[in-house]
């Protein structure tokens, strides 16, 4: 590529623009984006679809009073030609109807008495008709010729900005509300029939002209199939339905849609959102385009002036004005919330429920995250302590306090707590999707309540609560979730009533709920269950073993304690040097340790250790107060150095502990100065009663 | 539209395209002075992109210049047109493949020249003819490719000029400037709202205005294209040709 050849870039593809470019444009995008399509026949007095039409080919010469210019469209009603009449020398658009379509006995009569009502029309924002009549079985009228472009063509162009659509509308409200009082129905109304002229203003085409053909959808003869007048997508339901009980209020319908789809660019079909939902649009609209495009004639608008007033009212005061609502509609009307009250906000709450509901999801999955992270950590944790996986640090007291099989307050609190954190995170996102939809008011202020109280994302969860709640009282935000509710409601094409529909939407949510209630309760339960299954743990099992393993150590101990004494005059064998690091332990007692029928005439402790012990060190203390024997002398060591006695006097009935030795105090030392393993001396002096016999 | 129309209405209508090489073909044998004057039109119009070719096939500037110019010197003396074939039917390969047969013979033509050839005499400026020639994006492409490329440019260009002259008679040439860039784009942006207010117009209107430029364009740059083609049903697919030969 020659250097300079890409200066710059093509707006329309993206491409780099050559250097010979002409007039500076993609020479690809003014091919592509104008020509590549099939031809349409654009501009003029409506551009419907090909069809079978066609004219005898020498038709021109029927009509020597004018010099047919060019044909600026054809379609199912005929054919329309830019012609000048010679002798006024002024543009008119000559439309030709359909022959084929004309055959009909009646058709004469009907053309006659529905023209003569359009000539009678004469509106600036309707084209006017200037004359009619019939040529060698051609029927024609000559219309204004609008120099500019249909609305249709406008659209093609791109979305066409709210105010444009604000100012249009209103317009053709306005010859629209004209029209129907002379008791003329459009009923066509399409932005093939809408033209701007080249200063921007508006004019209906083709008004009537549907009905010289008989009603639009009364099923046409088969051959003809392709020749439906009217266009499915902009007709009123009744003209489908009962096309005989069609009024002007079809031509509303027709109007909402078109609003509609000036609004948010795209057609109203099935289950549709309000249009600020779907484009930077004016709220307060929602109602109004709603209204328009009510299913029941009788819930729509009643005049086309009434559509015309409240958009006007709405252009021309800011976003949620002081007053009642300008829009009473279907939904506004059944909003008990419609007060008198100015609300705090003019701006539009779209972006700030969308970040409301974004918060809110991220709080409830923050909490949901906590404890399920908290909740899998105990599961791992129990399953490494069962499989019998080494854990280091306070995790094993942690896995066997987990799996401890007594029945315990503290897991159900743990588990209760869990469940509720669990369910209110669930809570939360589900309120702050219904919130996103603009689904349900109800579930939306739980959410935000739920926000605020909810411990591990509180930080976040309190301010974004608070803000919601305020957010939510605003009137504004309550007639939005209303008209959605309604149109949620209203436009679903269900069998049953709206009502009907209105109950499934409350128990959907219910529904809901229930589940995001349920499920972490049963999650809990089966946790907590599952964790205090199983017997014992593996740290408990490995207590016992520890346990078994010093009874045997001690075990050992003392007999090697014999063996010391058997070699004491002799060699020491290696098990005592072994022994002689090891501190001393208890060996023999007197009475035994556990006995439950010491005689009260003992009158004398005696404590025997496994080692040479020092004579002036010992402890005997008390297991717990007043569990010492009352004493009857000082403490004695024996010869053997081995050896204590405590002279003491015994109670009968009454039981005894006494520390040889105990955690804290460790008075009994050997040689090497260890000092003995604690040992309770505990027994139970038998009752007088009891030796008596 | 005139292609969509049925071709019965006769000349009072005025929507029967006529094409310029439509009347060459039928003006072919008789050398009528209507054929003679459509030719000239035409070979005034696309003489650049057979330049360029020739350029492209290594032809220094002087050279290329001679040999265009003989070339359409000789079309115009010897009825090379009794070659066309009114059933193929474009111009453009036309006039292709009788450039190269030219310059394939280019001794003899030269020859012809110097004899002293008759008719109409096509001059251009040759330093413009060099200066777009070096500005010209893909070195590297065939001769024929950036023939055809050329040749669709040419097209535009004719029509932009066109409608820029249109717009221009009705005292608008400010307000063209500022609608041409929504040829290329079916969306925002550029914006309608800026152009608009540049303007001084309501958007509405604005909207309308590009419709109605765009529209012309497509009127323009059909009746250039047929022009080049035979017949008008020829045209749709010489569209489709050209978007191809830009695609690339």
């Amino acid at each position: 590529m020659n250097a300079g050849a890409t200066l710059a870039r093509c707006p329309g593809c993206g491409k780099a623009l050559p250097a010979d470019a002409p007039e500076g444009l993609c020479p690809r995008c003014l091919i592509a984006r104008n020509l590549s399509e099939p031809t349409r026949v654009a501009a003029g007095a409506g551009s419907e679809p090909p069809t079978v039409t066609s004219l005898p080919d020498d038709f021109a010469r029927h009509f020597p009073q004018f010099e047919i210019l060019e044909c600026l469209g054809r379609g199912g009603m005929g054919l329309v030609y830019k012609a000048r009449q010679t002798l006024l020398g002024r543009l008119v658009a000559l439309k030709i109807l359909d022959p084929a379509r004309a055959r009909d006995p009646q058709f004469a009569e009907r053309f006659q008495r529905e023209a003569q009502a359009l000539a009678r029309l004469n509106h600036p924002a309707i084209v006017t008709v200037h004359e009619f009549g019939e040529t060698h079985g051609l029927f024609f009228l000559v219309m204004e010729y609008v120099d500019g472009a249909s609305l249709r063509d406008v659209l093609r162009q791109g979305r066409v900005p709210p105010q444009l659509a604000l100012s249009i509308v209103p317009k053709i409200c306005e010859a629209l509300q004209f029209a129907h009082e002379q008791g003329v129905v459009h009923r066509d109304i399409k932005p093939e029939n809408l033209l701007l002229d080249r200063q921007g203003r508006v004019k209906i085409a083709d008004f009537g002209i549907a009905k010289l053909f008989g009603e639009p959808t009364a099923a046409p003869p088969l051959t003809e199939a392709r020749a439906i007048v009217g266009t499915p997508h902009y007709m009123a339901p009744e003209q489908v339905e009962h096309p005989q009980s069609v009024d002007h209020r079809a031509d509303i319908y027709s109007l909402g849609v078109v609003f509609y789809e000036l609004l948010t660019g795209e057609l109203p079909l099935g289950r549709f959102s309000p249009p600020s939902l779907k484009a930077r649009v004016d709220h307060r609209l929602d109602p109004v385009v709603l209204r328009a495009l009510e299913k029941e004639p009788t819930q729509r608008y009643q005049q086309a002036a009434d559509v015309r007033t409240d958009i006007e009212f709405i252009s021309a005061t800011p976003d949620s004005p002081p007053g009642p609502t300008p829009n009473p509609s279907a939904a506004s009307r059944r909003n008990t919330a419609t007060s008198d009250r100015t609300s705090p906000s003019n701006d539009d709450p779209t972006s700030a429920l969308r970040l409301l509901s974004l918060g809110l999801g991220a709080v409830g999955v923050l909490n949901i995250a906590a404890v399920l992270g908290a909740l899998l950590f105990a599961v791992a944790l129990v399953l490494c302590d069962r499989l019998g996986i080494d854990l280091d640090g306070p995790l094993p007291e942690i896995a066997e306090w987990l799996q401890d099989p007594t029945p315990s307050d503290w897991r159900w609190t743990l588990a209760t707590t869990g469940f509720f954190l669990l369910a209110g995170g669930g809570l939360t996102v589900l309120g702050a999707s219904r919130l996103r939809r603009l689904r349900s008011y109800r579930l939306a202020l739980m959410a935000c309540v739920i926000a605020m109280v909810l411990p591990p994302a509180l930080l976040l969860g309190l301010p974004l609560g608070i803000w919601g709640l305020v957010l939510l009282g605003r009137r504004n935000v309550q007639a939005r979730f209303t008209a959605a509710h309604e149109s949620q409601v209203t436009e679903r094409p269900s069998q049953c009533g709206a009502e009907d529909e209105r109950t499934r939407f409350r128990n959907d949510n219910l529904r809901s709920a229930a589940w995001v209630i349920l499920v972490p309760l049963a999650l809990m339960f089966l946790t907590t269950q599952w964790l205090k299954s199983e017997g014992p743990s593996a740290t408990r099992r490995r207590a016992i073993l520890l346990e078994e393993q010093l009874n045997r150590e001690q075990v050992a101990i003392a007999i090697a304690a014999s063996a010391v004494d058997r070699n004491r005059e002799g060699k020491t064998t290696a098990t005592v040097r072994t022994l002689e690091s090891s501190p001393p332990v208890v060996i023999q007692t007197l009475p035994v340790a556990g006995a439950d029928q010491v005689s009260a005439t003992l009158s004398e402790l005696r404590v025997t250790f496994s080692k040479d012990m020092k004579d002036n060190h010992w402890t005997w203390a008390e297991w717990k107060p007043g569990s010492l024997p009352e004493t009857t002398g000082p403490a004695k060591f024996l010869e053997d150095g081995r050896t204590w006695t405590l002279p003491v006097r015994l109670v009968p009935g009454r039981a005894y502990a006494i520390w040889i030795n105990s955690e804290e105090k460790r008075g009994f030392r050997d040689l090497r100065d260890q000092p003995s393993l604690p040992y309770l001396l505990h027994f139970q002096v038998v009752s007088t009663q009891e030796v008596s016999p | 539209m005139p292609s969509t129309e049925p071709p019965h209405a006769g000349e009072r209508s005025g929507w029967f395209a006529t094409t310029h090489w439509s009347v060459i073909l039928s003006a072919r044998d008789t050398a009528s002075p209507k054929g003679a004057e459509a030719l000239e039109r035409l070979c005034r119009t696309y003489w650049y992109p057979l330049y360029a070719f020739a350029r492209r096939t290594g032809a220094h500037p002087e050279d290329a210049q001679d040999a265009t110019q003989s070339f359409f010197a000789d079309l115009f003396r010897r009825g090379s047109l009794q070659q066309a074939d009114p059933e193929k039917g474009r111009f453009r390969n036309f006039l292709l493949v009788a450039f190269k047969r030219f310059l394939a013979n280019q001794n003899e033509h030269r020859h012809a020249q110097k004899r002293g050839g008759a008719g109409v005499q096509v001059t251009w400026d040759t330093d413009l003819a060099e200066r777009r020639y070096q500005i010209e994006p893909h070195a590297s492409w065939p001769a024929e490719r950036a023939f055809e490329r050329r040749w669709a440019l040419t097209l535009l260009e004719q029509t932009l000029a066109r409608l820029r002259s249109e717009w221009s008679v009705a005292g608008k040439a400010g307000e063209f400037d500022h609608l041409k860039g929504f040829l290329t784009v079916d969306r925002e942006p550029p914006s309608y709202a800026a152009a608009a207010a540049a303007l001084g117009v309501a958007e509405g209107a604005l909207r309308v205005a590009v419709h109605r430029l765009r529209h012309r364009f497509r009127e323009l740059f059909r009746e250039e294209i047929g022009h080049t083609v035979a017949r008008p049903d020829d045209i749709d697919d010489e569209i489709r040709h050209l978007l191809e030969i830009l695609a690339e």
